[in-house]
């Protein structure tokens, strides 16, 4: 059983410790206290991602004993193939950056229309009895729902991309000899 | 388990603690409903491209509907709020607009369609 489980934790371990990333960060920055860098942290999780990886990959240029080396061993040009490699995982991780910017933009609407729908308690006459909503009210509404569908879809997106290179990274890691 | 299983796992689990930790903060109030949404989100989504599809396939139009009544005014507002919350520049909204410009291309193909009919059908032959 231990050595089940020993077997499948180095086989998945690269992807095991993209799960670990997430709440580390959320752990750190509440250390910190810093609130707004925690939304910002927590959104950025699949850029980190790609930068992870980018690191995994370019360690392998100096190793001759590398994960990489040892998968592109068959190729006469294996250092080409490893910086071609590095070289998607860069743009790879300008498009996700694009991707996270976006999404944060539809986070920060969100954010900013949920404050207006909020109205204190002097706006209202008794907490049971809200003033009737306007047609403008109304669209806020529609662009509160609008903004956290598009942040929400964008963030699965880029989990979607970036755990699908994780997943092609962590093969080559965890069985270097399957080329 | 298989890797495919681990790799959708991992992506569930990493999409489901930054929605969750994210809202936990910032919503709430409406923590677990916004929580639930935001899970559901992708299928939903998915599930709206297919039904487009189908309506396209079947109607010939996405059936689009107006755009709100003070939905331009409403989009102004939230951006200076946008603003004052978060900084940097006042954006134009545009959502308003393109919502406006593709009900009127929406109407504009259904026109065409009756047109076509009518002219073949219920102009009298000269």
């Amino acid at each position: 059983m231990i050595e089940r489980i020993g077997d499948f934790l180095l086989h998945n371990l690269v992807v095991l410790l993209a799960v670990v990333l997430v709440p580390m960060k959320w752990v750190i920055l509440r250390i910190c206290g810093d609130s707004e860098a925690q939304a910002v942290a927590l959104l950025s999780v699949p850029e980190d991602l790609c930068y992870v990886l980018l690191g995994l990959i370019l360690g392998d240029l100096t190793n001759s004993e590398g994960a990489f080396r040892k998968y592109f061993r068959a190729s006469a040009h294996a250092t080409m193939n490893i910086l071609v490699t590095a070289g998607i995982n860069v743009i790879l991780a300008i498009f996700i950056h694009m991707l996270s910017k976006w999404s944060a933009d539809h986070f920060k609407t969100w954010r900013a229309a949920r404050e207006l729908q909020a109205r204190p308690a002097s706006e209202t006459v008794q907490e049971h009895l809200p003033l009737p909503l306007t047609a403008t009210e109304m669209s806020i509404g529609t662009i509160q729902i609008r903004s956290f569908t598009s942040f929400t879809l964008l963030y699965a997106f880029q989990l979607v991309i970036s755990i699908w290179w994780l997943e092609w990274i962590a093969r080559i890691v965890a069985n270097p000899t399957a080329s | 388990m298989s890797t495919i299983g681990i790799d959708i796992a991992v992506g569930f689990a990493i999409f489901a603690l930054g929605i969750a930790l994210t809202l936990r903060r910032f919503a709430k109030g409406e923590f677990l409903v916004l929580t639930l949404s935001a899970l559901l989100t992708p299928v939903l989504a998915l599930a709206a491209v297919v039904y487009v599809i189908y309506l396209i396939a079947t109607t010939g139009n996405s059936q689009i509907g107006p755009c709100p009544l003070g939905f331009e005014e409403a989009e102004k507002i939230v951006e200076r709020r946008r603003q004052q919350m978060f900084g940097g520049p006042l954006r134009e909204p545009s959502m308003a607009n393109s919502w406006r410009l593709a009900y009127q291309m929406e109407l504009q193909r259904e026109t065409d369609r009756v047109q076509k009919v009518a002219r073949r059908y219920l102009v009298p032959a000269a």
